[in-house]
């Protein structure tokens, strides 16, 4: 299996995968719009023939106070799964975010439902659940909201960003936000 | 929205020239409601009833506010009454964009700059409609005007480097980006920001493409330091090192690419050493192991470079680490092995010692220490599984169903076995076995949209439509039928796959909806890249941009285009068979005819079909003539941009239906395509049109993808049949075709 960075080539076979996996779907001007707004972010995983068998979209939450990224989507097709594809293609995802835009923390929502995912983010990928959204899914299902602080992980993985200033003089007031969460 | 140039000009008095102003603020500021009171207020004074400029903006506001008829009715009035205003010229062009006709806008936008040429908003407006059309060269014309007349600005030079690009002109291109970069260079490298990085990648693209490897690589050393995008640049660098044959140079990069993703096989594949021993990347591979434990790239590539016992040392433990952890993707991680029979065998050989430990221990072991945690009891189940899709590899269905049931007695909960087991019956063509068996699977993980698609597709392949409509639907909007959903997310499996279902029941028409459908769609992906024009400078996320523009001119042929256009004129070319014509009673069916005079007739008829055919082109072709000639005319006319109904009982009963499968099949026609079906149909739809040139074409690629295929014989003897009824085709077809033809005659299948 092969992991790289998605190409603007890569967005219709994202949007099949994605239309393979999961029940929030997208029309492909919504991948286009990833893919031509940041490039660097999104990867996908293809196997022996070059058929993409999982992949990320992901974004910068610019308008926010805090510009931060978020995960669209993401997703695995069934018979590549529990290969490790998901944990590797989010790490990538996120070590771009950091260097690229500087980016303190990604968030992102998922089913409450969805056991393996839950797995994934909060023990691997050591995402921390910030709130649940009630009825945030079309069929009423509720959502959480994750965050996973990027500045610490990438102290340890050795990532440089950008503007190392920025990134770490917030980095207190990112942790107090942090414990909050935790202890609320 | 497009704001509208403003007009320094107006011929109105003082209070309503005032008011024409706040008329504008009003639009630029979506308050059309107000705009509209306004306009209406300057109309109301008598004198000034006809004003050309008012009644265009008048009609601008009502068409964003839907009132399209009204619309086109006042603007067009403007337009008559002021001539020479751009304003009106400008907001005739606007109105037809929002309706799609680029064309017409375009020439709009033409008139208006003939009377103001150097307006920078319809220079603009222009410029974003010719890069559309692909008029490449008046958008690199019209970016340099804006460049020229803007230098202070950038983003316009950025503008004209693309359009330099796409026409071509890389060297120029090069130069103006290293202006552009120049005005983009912050002072201090803290400014600097992820825009001025894409300036720098997009010039070291650009260097790239024009071959320019030691300037590529001067660049990219030079400006390392201001670039975010590390993957890009060192990506580029890695290829402009390989290119100028400065392999230890590229190594190093390598390696600090692969320390960040150990999972990239092209990163591998683009080592060099300095032998060309195998050995040399299975030794690196066994270093990045040890530094990347959890990676497995650096254990699965040393499967392909081994052989023998080398190569069943390290299988074993990798099947062995697999089917302990139960990991249902074994097998698909490994299948690329299967190239190799040799390794196919060792790999079988391996399976099956440990197929004989685990039954061995699972017989010894009690219950009690089978539920310790730390012991994979599971390891027998993923044998089982695993042996079922060897043999499946292997053809070997009955074996691969013995297992696959096994794996079932041993957990009947698990969904892969059953998904498995509908796809070996799938294999065997029991489709209705295989349908109801992923069901199964299915109704075990009722939460998992992919499982619910594979139960979707198999039911679709079983023509069970109905059903397949059903499971689909518990993941798709409620409220709506599954299949209106499915065609409204361009979900083109599910398109595809129930059209070739519906066909094969004989509802042909509403298999040609869906296709139609899908066509929409790919004309829709087409348009929808007029937002990002605009878009893209402003981020300047200018690679992506120039991929997307260049990846818009192919996109049809995405196999999901490509299978539609396929079954669209497999269809039409039934249709036009069925179709009552003087052919259903020409004597050809009449037993006392000898063969050798049958013979004669049918060659008769043919000349006779194919002197006709050339008259009814040249007819078809001096008729599209005029059709062109009488679009500028109406012009005038008012625009129907709605889409017309797809209704299945009239798409059945098509007028023309030879024509319908040209119109799937001909934006295909300019890409080299790599696809047997595709071509055949093609050469069956085009040598009946007439059009031999096209189909010889077609045959000529048959006979380089499938030499052997028995449709090339039959369409060689089509086609050498040709040459006597050539005649009435025009001589450059006819060139073409005889040296084809000559190609075609002399051909050997292998
Ligand atoms: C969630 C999903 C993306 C995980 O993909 P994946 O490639 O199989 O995940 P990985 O192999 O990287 O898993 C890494 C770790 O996550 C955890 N994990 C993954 N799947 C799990 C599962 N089904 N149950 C429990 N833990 C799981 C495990 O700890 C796993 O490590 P391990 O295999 O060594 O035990 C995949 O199951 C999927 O596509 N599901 C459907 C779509 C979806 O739900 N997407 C998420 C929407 S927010």
């Amino acid at each position: 299996m092969n992991i790289r960075c998605a190409q603007v080539a890569d967005l219709m076979n994202m949007q099949h995968c994605n239309l393979l996996c999961l029940p929030e779907n997208y029309q492909l001007k919504y991948y286009m719009y990833h893919g031509l707004s940041w490039p660097q972010l999104s990867y996908i995983a293809e196997d022996d023939k070059k058929r993409i068998v999982g992949y990320v979209l992901a974004k910068m939450e610019e308008d926010d106070d805090e510009p931060h990224g978020h995960i669209t989507s993401l997703a695995v097709q069934r018979e590549y799964r529990r290969l490790g594809l998901a944990q590797k293609l989010m790490n990538q995802t996120a070590r771009a975010m950091v260097e690229v835009y500087n980016c303190r923390y990604v968030s992102l929502h998922v089913r409450v439902s969805n056991r393996a995912a839950y797995h994934l983010y909060s023990v691997v990928l050591q995402f921390k659940t910030t709130e649940t959204e009630p009825k945030y899914y079309a069929d009423g299902e509720d959502a959480y909201a994750m965050r996973r602080d990027l500045v610490e992980w990438a102290k340890e993985e050795g990532i440089t960003p950008p503007h190392p200033e920025k990134f770490n003089k917030a980095d207190r007031k990112q942790r107090r936000q942090g414990r909050q969460i935790a202890s609320s | 929205m497009t704001g509208v140039a403003e007009n320094h000009n107006t011929s109105l008095p003082p209070k309503e020239a005032g008011l024409f102003k706040r008329l504008l603020k009003m639009y630029e500021q979506k308050q059309y409601k107000m705009a509209l009171k306004i306009a209406k207020q300057i109309l109301s004074n008598p004198k000034l009833a006809d004003h050309g400029e008012t009644l265009a903006m008048k009609g601008l506001t009502l068409s964003y506010m839907g009132r399209k008829e009204e619309a086109y009715e006042d603007v067009k009035r403007g337009l008559k009454s002021d001539l020479k205003s751009y304003v009106c010229w400008h907001v005739y062009g606007l109105i037809q964009r929002g309706d799609k006709k680029y064309e017409e806008a375009m020439k709009c936008y033409v008139n208006a700059l003939k009377i103001d040429k150097d307006n920078i908003q319809i220079l603009r407006d222009l410029a974003t409609l010719q890069v559309q059309l692909r008029d490449l060269e008046g958008f690199r014309d019209t970016r340099y005007r804006l460049a020229v007349l803007r230098p202070s600005q950038r983003s316009h030079w950025l503008a004209y480097a693309v359009a330099l690009h796409l026409q071509g002109e890389l060297p120029l291109a090069i130069k103006v980006m290293e202006e552009c970069r120049k005005l983009a260079h912050p002072e201090k490298r803290e400014d600097c920001d992820v825009e001025y990085g894409e300036y720098i990648l997009y010039q070291l693209e650009l260097m790239m493409e024009a071959g320019s490897f030691p300037e590529a690589i001067e660049h990219s050393l030079r400006y390392e330091s201001y670039v975010f995008d590390n993957v890009s640049l060192l990506e580029n660098r890695v290829k402009a090192y390989l290119a100028s044959g400065k392999k230890k140079e590229a190594n190093e990069i390598l390696f600090t690419l692969l320390d960040r993703n150990a999972e990239n096989w092209k990163y591998y594949q683009d080592l060099s050493f300095p032998t060309d021993s195998a050995e040399n990347l299975l030794e690196f591979c066994k270093e990045m192991q040890k530094s990347k434990p959890s990676a497995r790239t650096p254990k699965k590539i040393p499967l392909t470079l081994t052989q023998g016992d080398e190569f069943r040392i390290l299988v074993r433990s990798y099947l062995t680490q697999g089917l302990q952890k139960g990991l249902p993707a074994l097998f698909n991680d490994i299948k690329l092995l299967y190239k190799e029979p040799s390794k196919a065998s060792i790999i079988e050989e391996e399976v099956f010692k440990i197929l004989d430990m685990e039954k061995s221990r699972s017989s010894q072991v009690s219950p009690q220490t089978s539920s310790d945690e730390d012991l994979p009891a599971s390891t027998l189940l993923w044998t089982y599984y695993f042996l079922a899709q060897h043999s499946d590899q292997k053809r070997d269905y009955i074996k691969a169903l013995e297992y696959v049931d096994l794996a079932i007695e041993h957990t009947p909960t698990l969904v892969e076995s059953y998904s498995f087991k509908a796809k070996i019956y799938k294999h065997m063509n029991r489709l209705v076995e295989a349908a109801d068996c992923m069901d199964e699977a299915q109704s075990l993980d009722t939460s998992d949209r992919f499982i619910n698609y594979k139960t979707g597709k198999y039911l679709l392949r079983a023509n069970l439509v109905d059903r397949a409509e059903t499971i689909l639907a518990k993941f798709t909007r409620e409220g709506m039928k599954a299949s209106e959903n499915l065609c409204d997310m361009q979900c083109f499996w599910y398109m595809i796959e129930s059209a070739r279902a519906l066909n094969r029941l004989g509802k042909v028409g509403e298999a040609l909806k869906i296709l139609h459908v899908i066509d929409r769609h790919f004309m829709d992906i087409v348009d929808d890249q007029l937002d990002f024009h605009a878009y893209c400078l402003r981020k300047s996320t200018i690679r992506s941009y120039v991929a997307l523009i260049r990846l818009e001119d192919s996109v049809r042929q995405h196999k999901f285009y490509v299978n539609a256009a396929v079954l669209a004129a497999e269809i039409y070319l039934q249709l036009s068979e069925k179709q009552p014509t003087d052919s259903d009673d020409d004597g050809i069916n009449d037993p006392s005819m000898s063969a050798a005079d049958k013979k004669k007739l049918k060659n008769k008829q043919r000349k006779a079909k194919k002197k006709a055919d050339s008259e009814r082109i040249q007819q078809e072709a001096a008729e599209k003539a005029k059709a062109h000639t009488k679009v500028k005319k109406d012009d005038d006319e008012p625009a129907a941009a709605q889409k017309e109904d797809l209704v299945p009982e009239k798409l059945a009963k098509p007028e023309d239906p030879l024509e319908q499968a040209c119109h799937f099949l001909r934006p295909l026609l300019v890409l080299d395509i790599p696809h047997f079906d595709l071509h055949r149909v093609i050469f069956d739809v085009y040598q009946r049109k007439g059009k031999y040139a096209i189909a010889v074409r077609s045959l000529l690629r048959m006979m380089s993808l499938q030499p052997n295929h028995p449709k090339v014989a039959e369409c060689r003897t089509v086609c050498l049949d040709f040459e006597n009824t050539v005649n009435g085709v025009p001589s450059a077809i006819q060139e073409v075709t005889q040296e084809a033809l000559l190609a075609i005659k002399q051909f050997v299948p292998v």
